[in-house]
């Protein structure tokens, strides 16, 4: 969704019809407040001091005998101006100071950023109040000791940011190009930082407007005889209780016009932040189901039975994601398959292709925006319960103990603030009934199992010092803590060297063939999964397309036209060199290739093929509506 | 003729003191005019670093880097533009173009900034329009790609377009860091095949940096192999991958999966 259709959307909710509704006022009032009210509001009846509310003044009159509520309202240009002007000036010099380090770079540079932390470190008001005195009692003075105040945590917050887009490769490349520096903050940085300082820049408007009147009420800012809310709360203090309403009202306008600054910036965040779950709407959801239901009465519907040995058994699962307001897009198309006792089973695909969400809705691990079904789903001998509510019911009650799990990024699936050795032993703990010092002795011999060299001091490391392989290893290891029957690994070598992948590849077969854990193995590597797996499914565009055993597969036995395209692109030790190497082409198609298996395109519901690795990363900005925003080539090819 | 990259015991060395960390160590590699020299190692072996340190992205903290017999490390100024004739395709397809910049914008800034580095007056936009539909077409892509944002092309196509960037500052050499590594492998030979295309068609030399060796093999004339910072071994690329001389290197060979 594109950041205006956001807005609006934002714009419909009842937050942002208030928001609209506060941002208007004021903003009417700061502009004609004065012009329609200024004249009345100055009038002094020295017959009508500090009168109660009555009908010729709403809220009574204060100790010169002025309208408070004309006076109050009166003041809104000066208050929020001031405080408006004083948020500009300290944003833009914040940005500015917080860029110019990576301008400048060097040592000029790091001198900027400790001058920002040590500026940071002063509360912010007792800076304004500071600069205040120093610089004068005058409004002016007041803006520019707020906006000195607000620079450091800007220019902070824009330093972060901008130092962490600094080190994608896009500004690399500038660099390499030769395009100058400022050119590069200019061009590279300033637009990719610009959201998250917006939006803190509205919510700061409003801190800016509550410190503007404090200086005020401190006899700082604002000088007789022109007044704000904050000279106005000073006046009416003194007073409040012959007459509460003299402090009351200008306080209760700062109140109102601060909440207005950050209902601002609520809803700013929200048009500018891509939104990363949606679920479907009622409508779709109902159709899915009658469509399902349907399907279960047509005699075609009825599932083939499961085989006796299976211990993973799966008959058409679907998986599908919204897509746009009323339609949905499927990801995974009536995939059937199962996994054997002690088999090893491999899924290949291209990114998009569906395999790591077959597995990860075998797992309940998918995002809760995806609708997942299935006519039938057996585990170990349990019906998988895949289709309550028509969301993926969670599978916890068999991690730990008969299923595990073993993720891309061994980084970021391991803790890094615990212990290796208690998130391994953890297992033990929730799901076995093991005390402490058990699950911690099975925890070292599990290590010890997946051959971490000195298991017993590695207990105690964190994952940052164990090497990418050896967290791997971890993680198969906390997978081992139960007598697992099933280990659902998603490409747990990718991001591993070859020489580690070989290992991780070796321990896997070994658990395979000592403990006759079946695996099921998720890889974009055909060659990976045919060296590992006993058996092959091949998923192109969210279909199964075949099932072959890794033997046919090696000796080019093939069926479908996908499977050998995907075979040939894979070089190995003995591809010819000079030649070019195969590829598949964007505009290949192969939806219609060979004698696959995948069950009939559902009818009923507008099906539009998506990316389904962007649906497994929550990525709503490209599974939603826009065709071209899809990055899967095969996909636009279909949609043009 | 185009120049030779010549490394002369380049060493990075990152931190200070205790902390000090070689991520590489005195390395002596030369890369000959039009050739394709593979990199291959494992992660941490240095290797992306010594490519860093060729583009300026690193310095180095000793040794020299030259592109014929100009020095290239530590440049400044008109030195530094001389530097510019080595260029770099990252890794990641994801971040290699600004994701608020359309691809014919991305084009555009290493156009201009190849015609600053030679001196030439920048043509007018609508002939540089002209050039960014030419290198769009060298990399097998249509012209109207250039109206197109990064997030609506897929990663293949990226990574062909970061080729066609490299290629439009006019480079000696360019350094392709495990430039199909984050691709399919049902796309990786488009990008490839591209690259070598362009080479022999235009005759810069390229620093093949890969970690997969059967890829390596496919595509390079010569290889060099780092570990832990250092060039363990260098060779025609038959020699190393049918009769490898160290250990490490014959580890690496043996890993490979095979179909």
């Amino acid at each position: 969704m594109t950041t205006a259709r956001r807005l609006l959307a934002a714009l419909r909710t009842p937050l942002g019809v208030l928001a609209l509704l506060a941002c208007g006022t004021l903003l009417f009032l700061t502009l004609f407040a004065p012009a329609i009210w200024g004249e009345r509001a100055a009038v002094t009846d020295t017959t009508q001091i500090s009168q109660p509310p009555s009908d010729e003044h709403l809220f009574g009159t204060d100790g010169s005998g002025r309208d408070i509520l004309l006076r109050t309202l009166a003041a809104t240009q000066l208050s929020v101006s001031m405080a408006l002007m004083a948020t500009v000036a300290g944003v833009l010099s914040g940005v500015l100071v917080g860029l110019l380090p990576l301008i400048l770079g060097g040592r000029a540079g790091r001198w900027i950023v400790a001058g920002i932390n040590i500026g940071v470190a002063f509360p912010g008001l007792l800076l304004a109040i500071a600069f205040s005195v120093i610089l004068g009692q005058s409004g002016t003075a007041a803006t520019l000791a707020i906006a000195i105040a607000m620079l450091p945590n800007y220019g902070r917050l824009t330093h972060n940011l901008a130092a962490s887009v600094w080190g994608r490769d896009y500004i690399s490349a500038a660099r390499v190009l030769g395009v100058p520096t400022w050119q590069i903050v200019l061009r590279h940085v300033l637009p990719n930082v610009r959201d998250p300082l917006l939006v803190n820049a509205a919510i700061t408007a409003g801190g800016a407007l509550v410190s503007f009147a404090g200086l005020s009420f401190l006899g700082l800012g604002i000088q007789v005889p022109q007044y704000d809310w904050g000279r106005m709360l000073n006046e009416g203090v003194s007073r409040i209780f012959v007459t509460p309403a003299a402090a009351l009202v200008p306080g209760i306008a700062i109140i109102l016009a601060g909440l207005t600054f950050v209902l601002l910036g609520e809803i700013l965040g929200k048009a500018l932040t891509p939104d990363t779950h949606r679920s479907l709407s009622s409508r779709v959801l109902r159709r899915l189901r009658a469509q399902t239901a349907e399907n279960e009465t047509e005699p075609a519907g009825v599932p083939a039975p499961f085989a006796e040995d299976s211990v993973l058994a799966v008959r058409n699962l679907r998986v599908c994601a919204p897509h746009g307001r009323d339609d949905v897009r499927t990801l995974v198309d009536g995939v059937s398959f199962d996994v054997a006792r002690g088999e090893i089973v491999g899924v290949v695909g291209e990114s998009g292709s569906g395999k790591s969400l077959t597995l990860m809705s075998m797992a309940g691990l998918l995002d809760p925006s995806l609708h997942v079904s299935a006519d039938a789903a057996r585990f170990d001998g349990e019906d998988l319960t895949l289709r309550a509510g028509g969301h993926p019911a969670s599978l916890d009650h068999h991690f730990g103990k008969r299923m595990a799990m073993v993720f891309q990024d061994p980084m970021s699936s391991l803790n890094p603030a615990l212990h290796v050795g208690s998130q391994v032993a953890e297992a033990g703990l929730l799901h076995l009934g093991m005390n402490r010092r058990e699950a911690r002795e099975a925890a070292i011999e599990r290590l010890e199992a997946v051959r971490i060299p000195d298991a017993e001091r590695r207990y105690g490391q964190y994952p940052h010092e164990y090497s990418g392989g050896m967290r791997q290893r971890a993680m198969i290891a906390a997978g081992l803590m139960g007598k697992p029957s099933l280990i659902l690994a998603d490409e747990p070598t990718t991001a591993l060297d070859v020489t580690v992948q070989a290992e991780i590849l070796t321990l896997l077969r070994r658990i395979n063939e000592e403990d006759g854990t079946a695996i099921m193995f998720v890889s974009h590597d055909i060659a990976v999964v045919t060296s590992l797996c006993t058996r092959v499914l091949v998923m192109y565009r969210g279909r199964l397309v075949e099932d072959i055993s890794s033997e046919d597969l090696r000796a080019g036995r093939a069926a479908h036209a996908y499977t050998r395209a995907l075979m040939d692109t894979v070089p190995t030790m003995t591809t010819p060199r000079g030649e070019p190497m195969a590829s598949i082409p964007d505009e290949a198609d192969f939806s219609g290739g060979g004698d696959g298996c995948a069950a009939g395109r559902a009818a009923g519901v507008e099906v539009v093929r998506g990316d389904a690795d962007a649906a497994m990363r929550g990525d709503a900005e490209r599974l939603d509506g826009d065709v071209e925003r899809t990055s899967d080539p095969l996909v636009q090819e279909e949609k043009r | 003729m185009n120049p030779q990259l010549s490394f002369e015991s380049v060493s990075v060395i990152y931190g200070h003191g205790a902390a000090a960390f070689t991520a590489v160590d005195s390395v002596d590699l030369r890369l000959e005019p039009g050739e394709i020299l593979g990199l291959v190692g494992e992660s941490g072996s240095g290797k992306s670093t010594l490519a860093r340190a060729a583009v300026g992205l690193t310095e180095p903290s000793s040794g020299r880097i030259l592109l014929g017999d100009t020095e290239i490390s530590r440049a400044r100024g008109p030195v530094a533009r001389e530097r510019r004739r080595v260029q770099m395709v990252f890794q990641d397809p994801q971040s290699c173009f600004d994701p608020r910049r359309t691809i014919g914008q991305s084009l555009d800034e290493a156009l201009v900034a190849a015609h600053r580095r030679e001196g030439t007056s920048v043509p007018s936009p609508r002939a540089r329009r002209d050039e960014i539909s030419g290198l769009l077409d060298s990399v097998a892509l249509p012209a109207e790609y250039a109206q197109r944002m990064p997030a609506q092309l897929s990663g293949g196509q990226r990574q062909r377009i970061a080729v066609a960037r490299a290629i439009a500052a006019r480079p000696s050499v360019i350094l392709a860091d495990e430039i199909t590594s984050a691709l399919d492998v049902s796309v990786q030979g488009s990008v490839l095949n591209l690259l070598r295309d362009l080479q022999q068609e235009l005759g810069f030399s390229v620093l093949f940096i890969s970690h997969n060796l059967a890829v390596v093999r496919i595509v390079s004339d010569r290889v060099a192999v780092m570990r832990a910072g250092r060039l363990v071994e260098v060779g025609e690329t038959l020699d190393v991958m049918e009769n490898p001389q160290h250990d490490y290197t014959r580890e690496l060979i043996s890993a490979v999966p095979s179909l």
